[in-house]
């Protein structure tokens, strides 16, 4: 396999020290005019670590999501991705909202995937991969072309590198979405039920590209209902309804002896 | 119905039935000989009728047709249909801006500016801008309420020619504001969350990822709104401007031959619309890049219906 330009597990932790988490939220809340779909979240993901976020449909997770990566704003609460405070420059004892371009600088931290893929349908898959290191981080052609293919090797779609996302199937379009997230080195990659708009048949070859990169130590916060996916892959389980996260830990625990009766029943309807 | 009307004949191999029933007749359409006859002999009907008519005089549209006049004319009129488009385009791109931004001033302004160049008839604004002079003599810039700076002669800067241009551009703005924010719209949201994901500054997801989807779209509605200027144009007859249409008639009301130089005025926009057409075909072809094939013949489709 060549050289993927993938942040490991050891850079990280030479990097900020193992002790510092990578992603912290602290009492996250956010309301949609009436609506309180954050009601005071905490959650904390170490460096290396897989977070899986499940519960049911409405209960917040992807809004959480939105918010680690400020396509949301919060109305309450704090995250720090990596030691950094998302969105605010404290300064005078008060928090002040970051300019676009800031947040469009803290944003490099992070790379998203997306349920329903959101790739440039006016760029070929490789186009699509190469789009943000050149376009954004300033890396030359030569190398993003070089480090994308790799990429789609990685995912497995070197021979659709010229392809256009209409001519690929979803689970296709979703490793091409999760090659693109990697390209730009994130410390922290989000997954939005990045198989929920997938049909069945397709689910897997996305989950095996996403277990491949949860053993290489990648930072991963995933919003999923694959609770297969989450008991083999993650070290934590986060468990919202309701805006709350109503449980949380180890996914042997979590998933087989829950002891919220909210949990309990969600786990039966979806098992 | 008239779609089916080339499948005439049955499908190639129909020897090699797996089914062993009865072989297909061949659909014969008799309706489809109905109408061309009617249509030729309609079309015999016109060409009798231009031919045997001597009160027509076609040498006199001859004649014409390469008259230093309304060659002149013809690049009036291409000159005002450039200068509105191009005026037109960067006002309504501006408005297009304001009409999208987070501001509520700006949007006010650009709703407001969209309505008036929408309400206000061309043909009221070209006569507005030529006689602008008869209420503000002299036009000049500095600091409002203050001193100013430089100032000219309305009647000097704002001509036959700079009014037509004033014109045309503020009628085509609010219409191509429209066009391109229709255009934006239509960009799928979830591709501009995915760039705005991936860092970039809202300047860059605009041209990066908005600009180059919104623009295949709203290419027919430009070209649209390129050719209605091209004919909406012929107004600046009532100022005094010399374009084609002008100067075809300069020509008839001295002559009297009214049919044939109206139609050596058809023939000149006639061209000028085949040469758009050509180029609306080739941008079209540029910028499809990444439509499937069926997303290419549907949008075929849907410009031949538009056109028909």
């Amino acid at each position: 396999m060549p050289e993927t330009p993938v942040a490991t597990a050891t850079d990280q932790h030479t990097a900020h020290g193992p002790d510092r988490p990578m992603v912290e939220i602290a009492g996250l809340c956010k309301t949609f005019g009436e609506h309180r779909v954050l009601r005071g979240i905490d959650l904390t993901v170490a460096p290396g670590q897989v977070a899986c976020i499940l519960g049911p449909s409405g209960s917040g997770k992807s809004t959480l999501l939105r918010c680690v990566n400020q396509l949301e704003t919060a109305t309450d609460g704090a995250i720090h991705i990596d030691g950094e405070l998302v969105g605010y420059r404290v300064q005078g004892g008060r928090r002040h909202p970051l300019s676009p371009r800031q947040i469009a600088r803290q944003r490099r931290s992070t790379a998203m995937v997306f349920q329903r893929f959101n790739l440039l349908a006016h760029q070929s898959a490789l186009a699509n991969v190469m789009e943000a290191p050149v376009h954004v981080h300033g890396v030359p052609r030569d190398r993003a072309r070089e480090e994308g293919l790799a990429l789609l090797d990685r995912v497995g779609l070197g021979p659709y590198a010229d392809h256009y996302p209409a001519q690929l199937s979803g689970g296709q379009q979703q490793r091409v979405a999760i090659a693109r997230a990697l390209a730009v080195r994130p410390r922290v990659l989000l997954f939005d039920e990045p198989t929920s708009a997938l049909d069945p048949e397709l689910v897997d070859e996305v989950l095996a590209v996403m277990t491949d990169l949860a053993r290489e130590g990648l930072t991963m916060l995933v919003v999923t209902h694959e609770i297969a996916f989450a008991r083999d892959v993650a070290d934590t389980v986060f468990f919202m309804d309701g805006g709350v996260v109503v449980e949380s830990g180890d996914p042997a625990q979590v998933l087989n002896a829950p002891s919220h009766e909210r949990t309990r029943a969600f786990l039966r309807r979806v098992l | 119905m008239s779609a089916a009307a080339s499948r005439t004949g049955t499908p190639a191999g129909t020897d090699s039935r797996p089914s062993g029933l009865e072989p297909m007749a061949p659909r014969v359409r008799w309706q489809e000989f109905l109408y061309l006859a009617i249509v030729l002999v309609l079309l015999a009907m016109l060409a009798n009728f231009v031919l045997t008519n001597e009160r027509l005089n076609l040498p006199v549209f001859w004649e014409y047709l390469f008259h230093p006049l309304v060659l002149d004319g013809l690049r009036i009129t291409v000159i005002l249909t450039v200068a509105g488009m191009v005026g037109g385009t960067v006002l309504g791109l501006a408005l297009t801006a304001m009409r999208l931004s987070s501001s509520p001033t700006l949007r006010a302004v650009s709703f407001t500016a969209i309505y008036v160049s929408r309400t206000i008839p061309l043909l009221v604004q070209l006569l507005f801008w030529f006689f602008l002079a008869s209420v503000l003599p002299r036009i000049s810039f500095g600091i409002p309420f203050g001193p100013e700076f430089v100032s000219f002669e309305t009647n000097e800067v704002i001509n036959q020619l700079g009014a037509a241009i004033i014109a045309l551009s503020l009628f085509v703005a609010g219409y191509m504001a429209e066009i391109m924010r229709s255009g934006v719209m239509s960009v799928d949201r979830g591709q501009v969350e995915a760039a705005t994901a991936m860092g970039m500054t809202p300047l860059s997801v605009f041209r990066r990822v908005v600009f180059p989807q919104a623009a295949r779209i709203s290419i027919p509605p430009t070209m649209n709104q390129v050719i209605s200027v091209l004919k909406y144009s012929s107004v600046v007859i009532l100022i005094g401007l010399a374009d084609l249409m002008y100067s075809v008639q300069a020509i008839y009301s001295r002559n009297f031959q009214q049919i044939p130089l109206l139609l050596v005025a058809t023939f000149w926009y006639g061209l000028v619309v085949v040469v758009l057409t050509v180029v609306q075909s080739q941008l079209e072809k540029r910028l499809s890049t990444g439509l499937p094939k069926a997303a290419r013949q549907r949008m075929k489709e849907l410009e031949e219906k538009t056109d028909a």
